[in-house]
């Protein structure tokens, strides 16, 4: 907490937004009871609050502005797509080309191997 | 199949985040005060969100992870483009703050009556604070984000988020008691 033995400083803006522990709440509040400026103070916490909360006007989202957001969205989300289709296909040829292509390089072999080893026995 | 998930996924953060389009853009405006820079703002924003949206954990607060792209795209391309000049250093916003805080806050129920015209004075107060304060003040006066929330956003100490707060509001007050004695609104300061 701020300037405990003088005013309160900070604490007022605190007291404000009602984030002051109970014990320090109180001692402000008693300080307040006696100090004008701090109450003063306290007062234009509050109107700047309020006012830059309620006064303050809001400007529409141009509708260009929501267009160019959804196109751009769009486009990143179909480019987004394209990378998980090929890692799709990568996976598709790592489980079913891979072994497939070993099978038809090893098979020739496992079949001469046997085919010699026949030969052998006879 | 990989387009379903595609469209799904899309769909997820479309009904997420594009609810929020009107907030991101109108703190875009009020940090980058130009509107052709807080468009690109919103739509880097949302396809940098979009990207990462798999970092994203359901059930948190949408909000805050969107103004935490937002603010980090802002800081982007300032050091990219490098046409605005940086935030204040932390000695001259102490120094602008002090000024303001030795001198007492005047008669509040003058500045109060003369809110007639508080909309467009607001604004132009808040444009006019120090980026680091301007930030605070609209995550959590205007956005309504936690202390905790603003300080993830900005990354930086609960403890900053409540002093650049506490000195955004008195300079905001300041600056509308200007206006309102400019306007011949207010009668008199006490010493």
């Amino acid at each position: 907490m701020t300037e405990q033995r003088g005013h309160p400083g900070e604490d007022l803006t605190l007291l404000v937004d009602d984030r002051l522990p109970p014990e320090r709440r109180l001692e402000v509040e008693a300080h307040l009871v006696v100090c004008a400026p701090c109450r003063r103070e306290v007062e234009a916490l509050r109107l700047v609050k309020s006012g830059v909360r309620d006064a303050l006007s809001e400007h529409s989202v141009p509708p260009a502005l929501a267009a160019r957001v959804s196109s751009a969205l769009e486009i990143e989300s179909a480019r987004g797509a394209a990378p998980r289709r090929r890692a799709m296909r990568l996976r598709w040829a790592t489980v079913v080309g891979l072994p497939l292509a070993a099978a038809a390089v090893l098979m020739p072999r496992i079949f001469a191997c046997a085919w010699g080893e026949r030969r052998k026995a006879a | 199949m990989a387009h379903d998930d595609t469209d799904e996924r899309r769909a997820r953060f479309e009904s997420l985040a594009l609810p929020f389009m009107q907030r991101l853009y109108n703190t875009a405006l009020r940090l980058t005060s130009d509107p052709h820079e807080a468009e690109d703002v919103v739509q880097d924003t949302y396809l940098r969100a979009f990207r990462t949206f798999d970092n994203f954990r359901p059930g948190t607060n949408a909000k805050a992870w969107l103004f935490t792209v937002l603010y980090s795209v802002v800081i982007n391309r300032r050091k990219k483009t490098r046409r605005e000049v940086g935030p204040l250093p932390v000695d001259e916003l102490e120094e602008r703050y002090r000024l303001v805080a030795e001198t007492p806050v005047g008669d509040v129920g003058d500045v109060e009556a003369w809110g007639a015209s508080w909309p467009k004075e607001i604004e132009s107060a808040l444009r006019a604070l120090p980026e680091a304060f301007r930030a605070v003040v609209l995550l959590v006066d205007v956005q309504e984000l936690s202390y905790e929330e603003a300080a993830g956003v900005l990354d930086c100490p609960v403890g900053t988020v409540q002093s650049r707060l506490h000195r955004g509001r008195r300079l905001l007050f300041t600056a509308l008691e200007q206006y309102a004695r400019q306007a011949g609104h207010l009668r008199s300061v006490d010493p």
